[in-house]
């Protein structure tokens, strides 16, 4: 029988042309065609499978429980309708010490690939599958795990979060690790991986961290300063108190003449922004490195230059996580004094931001609802029950609580529900997700 | 039936339904209701008292709210609260009664009149005829000339011969004329695919002009090819197959005008493979009570042809949960598909049940290879290959799909015991 190649050429080429068929079999009419019919049959009749060797890689046994069916559910109900949803489920599911369904595992980090705030809370409920997955696509590379036998080959993100993993474990061994190649690193590998050591910053850190201020690269200069900046005790700490102790008598303020080759060394910025004088604006980044506590605050947000005092203070309270200086300026906040940065509010620990914040809301000042906007999931009943009641009041009402909805207890009483009836489908599903991912301090 | 909440978002028409039915889906919110082994029912109180009820048999539902999403919340919520355990066995109120019993299916219609029917027939018969000789030679020349240019022909180029067919009232030749065009412009090897596309073409012009010299089998499936259709009503007169089903997997394909989806089965005792079709116009929901997932005792009628994949159901009970997943190996498998080609030269898309398969990607793509190490090729239009991937984790699975030849297009998969729908 003819060879199906054969009669695919005299159709290609036409039985027209001048050419010697490959057989004397009919060609004429429909037989050209009812041939090629049979022989196309016979081929793919016969064709055999591909043949490929084993190989590749397998998945680790499963590490962490599946999140329940219910709550994968709700994830599926997150994925097509609800988003702003999803940093909430990311982060009751780790909590919860669960790991997402294997099949949402593509979508989830296609999400985290384009958008890359989520991917801490993502890489937290990957689990060993979801590992394993991400070294199987070269594209969800950045969420991939480098082992330490990774450190030198590895990509930044892996390395970066290598490191980290290994501060948690034994900061002194990951500082080994970070010192065996720094020399050798290129200059953002090595602004990556100084930032890396906030995870189990000690004293132990200071000798390698004040040498790093000496590196040819700015961006880690600067965040070997931030580091220690926070680090009590450390020279550069002591260096900047005294700074400030030259500046501040009592409340009278004297500002710095110059900005010298040591502060700049320290990470002071010398050259300021448009519209800032540098004087202020050295005194600005003094202030901010220094613990707040201590300092004439009631006499400086007082005085002329209050609201410098307030911006750099509620600096130094993000930087120092000082909790009664986050207070104090929050109340500044609340009231509309500019300069007092909201993050503030993640200072508080959760109980004690509640109370503060329902306490503003519940005296009507002016921006408590906008701070209400920056705490993160779940306020506590009281403070929820007043939020929604105040932005009732408010104009722009819906938006408000539209992202009031992402925040409160989803469990408020039923009497606000004509409030929030836009909001009930998002309560209600937040209401499911607390169910099936409750969280360890409430179980 | 056992119900998984999958196959109630499976049956809502999107997933803000869901997400409305998910807060309605209360017992507070329901004063009435209750449930017998034909239906669900209960009252739920939105802006007035709803009367809601879901016929398990086939799912379809009824609601007395203004919605014009159907199902609408009230019935998912029904079927939620139902799969809570919360809708506890009663006696159907006389409304459930009177419903039910208007759902179930209506004798044969009247036969039209004979004689005006036998013209219709010998009208069409006429058109096909020229249809047909028309086919021919267009046929004819092309071969002449040759299919060097068939790539960089316009649509219109196939789309005239074709919308000839249709007017020769002969629409299964209209359809395969116009899948020439994608085949041409399938890139590599599209010589091969388009030389036995006409080829068939070719096959059926001679088979019909000679149907009477085929068996019944062959004949039924050349008079289908054409265009002919099998009333419904008359097929489920004839007697069926019957079977424990599984339902393995469901392919939807969606064009401007309409959706239309094959539901693939495979029968526990027979081994045979069904296939059932369902349409619907662009928004409105698919027939979906054939769940994959689920195995269903039912009668079975096949359409008449060589190798009779396509069914209707007849009759049916009430569908558990898979239990076991019915695979063979790539090599048996294909067997299956020749024998399948060696009765009917027209079958263009195959059931394959794949046990102990691993997704594996390669430079040219992914495929399924089995533990002897023979492999076949996923479509590279399919898009769900990470799914299936992380749902193996490099390990064997099962896997179902449906294989035209060339690639196959997985369906769903089959994990730790479940049927995963892709």
């Amino acid at each position: 029988m003819t060879r199906y190649a054969d009669l695919v050429k005299v159709a290609l080429l036409g039985r027209g042309r001048k050419q010697a068929p490959p057989d004397d079999g009919p060609f004429g009419g429909l037989d050209l065609a009812a041939r090629l019919a049979a022989a196309a049959l016979c081929d793919k009749a016969g064709r055999l499978p591909a043949r490929i060797d084993a190989g590749g890689t397998r998945a680790p046994e499963h590490d962490l429980p599946r999140a329940s069916a219910a709550a994968s559910r709700a994830l599926a109900t997150i994925l097509a309708a609800f988003p702003e949803v999803l940093p909430e489920w990311l982060d009751r599911c780790r909590a919860a010490g669960r790991r997402v369904r294997e099949r949402d595992l593509p979508a989830l980090l296609e999400l985290a690939r384009t958008t890359p705030r989520l991917r801490p809370a993502v890489a937290g409920v990957l689990g060993g599958r979801g590992r394993w997955l991400t070294g199987e696509n070269p594209a969800w590379a950045f969420a991939a795990e480098a082992d330490a036998a990774d450190w030198e080959t590895g990509a930044r993100a892996a390395r970066a979060a290598l490191l980290r993993r290994r501060r948690a474990e034994d900061p002194a061994a990951a500082l080994a690790l970070l010192e065996s190649t720094f020399s050798a690193d290129g200059g953002e590998d090595r602004a990556a991986f100084v930032a890396a050591l906030e995870v189990g910053l000690s004293p132990a850190d200071e000798a390698f961290l004040e040498r790093a201020l000496d590196d040819r690269r700015k961006e880690v200069r600067r965040a070997a300063a931030a580091l220690l900046t926070r680090l009590p005790g450390s020279r550069l700490a002591r260096r900047m108190d005294e700074r400030l102790r030259a500046c501040l008598h009592g409340a009278r303020v004297v500002f710095p003449a110059a900005c010298d080759d040591a502060m700049i060394r320290d990470g002071i910025e010398p050259v300021p922004p448009k519209g800032v004088g540098a004087k202020a604006f050295w005194l600005f980044q003094i202030v901010a490195a220094v613990p707040p506590a201590g300092l004439p605050w009631d006499k400086l947000l007082r005085g002329e230059h209050a609201p410098l005092f307030l911006a750099a203070g509620s600096r130094a309270a993000l930087v120092h996580a000082d909790a009664d200086a986050a207070e104090r300026f929050l109340r500044r906040a609340a009231a509309g004094d500019e300069g007092a940065d909201p993050e503030l509010v993640e200072v508080l620990p959760a109980a004690r931001r509640h109370a503060l914040l329902e306490e503003l809301v519940d005296n009507r000042e002016p921006e408590a609802l906008a701070l209400v906007l920056r705490a993160p999931p779940t306020l506590s009943p009281g403070l929820s029950r007043a939020a929604v009641r105040a932005a009732s009041r408010a104009p722009y009402r819906g938006r408000i609580l539209a992202e009031l909805a992402r925040r409160i207890d989803p469990h408020v009483d039923p009497d606000l529900h004509p409030i929030l009836a836009d909001q009930l489908p998002v309560l209600e599903l937040r209401a499911r997700i607390h169910r099936e991912l409750p969280s360890p301090s409430s179980s | 039936m056992q119900l998984t909440q999958a196959q109630i978002a499976a049956i809502a028409p999107d997933t803000q339904t869901i997400a409305r039915a998910q807060a309605v889906a209360s017992p507070v919110k329901w004063p009435a209701g209750g449930r017998d082994e034909r239906a669900l029912w209960g009252q739920c109180r939105g802006a007035e008292l709803y009367d809601v009820a879901v016929d398990l048999r086939d799912f379809a539902t009824r609601c007395t709210c203004p919605s014009r999403r159907r199902p609408c919340k009230h019935a998912l919520a029904l079927l939620m609260l139902a799969l809570g355990g919360m809708v506890a066995p009663g006696a159907a109120p006389a409304w459930v009664d009177e419903w039910l019993a208007e759902r179930e299916p209506k004798g044969p219609r009247r036969p039209p009149d004979a004689e005006a029917q036998q013209k219709r027939i010998a009208e069409r018969e006429a058109k096909i005829a020229a249809g047909l000789d028309e086919l021919e030679r267009w046929l004819d020349d092309l071969l002449r000339q040759g299919i060097a240019a068939a790539p960089s022909r316009p649509w219109e180029f196939w789309d005239q011969t074709a919308a000839r067919l249709v007017d020769a009232q002969a629409p299964g030749l209209a359809r395969r004329v116009r899948a020439l065009h994608a085949a041409a412009a399938s890139g590599d090897g599209w010589p091969e695919r388009v030389a036995e596309r006409l080829g068939l073409l070719g096959v059926l012009v001679r088979a019909y002009r000679g149907q009477e010299t085929l068996p019944d089998g062959p004949r039924a499936d050349v008079r289908a090819q054409i265009g002919w259709t099998q009333g419904q009503d008359e097929l489920l007169l004839g007697a069926g197959v019957r079977d424990a089903w599984h339902v393995l997997g469901a392919r939807v394909e969606e064009d401007e005008r309409y959706r239309s989806q094959r539901t693939w089965l495979a029968g526990r005792d027979t081994g045979r493979p069904a296939v059932v079709l369902a349409f619907a116009a662009a928004q409105a929901p698919l027939d979906r009570s054939l769940l994959p997932g689920t195995i269903v005792d039912a009668e079975l009628v096949f359409y008449p042809g060589a190798a009779p994949v396509r069914a209707l159901v007849k009759e049916r009970g009430e569908a558990r949960r898979l239990e076991a997943f019915p695979g063979a190996g790539v090599d048996a498998s294909l067997g299956e598909w020749a024998a399948a080609l060696a009765r009917s030269p027209f079958v263009e898309t195959f059931p394959l049940a794949l046990a102990n398969v691993v997704p594996v990607r390669r430079k040219d793509g992914w495929y399924l290879r089995d533990a002897r190490g023979d492999a076949l090729r996923i479509a590279a239009r399919f898009e769900r290959t990470w799914e299936l991937a992380a749902l193996a984790g490099g390990r064997q699975i099962g896997a179902f799909g449906e294989w035209d030849g060339e690639t196959l297009w997985p369906l769903s998969a089959w994990v730790d015991g479940e049927l995963e729908e892709l």
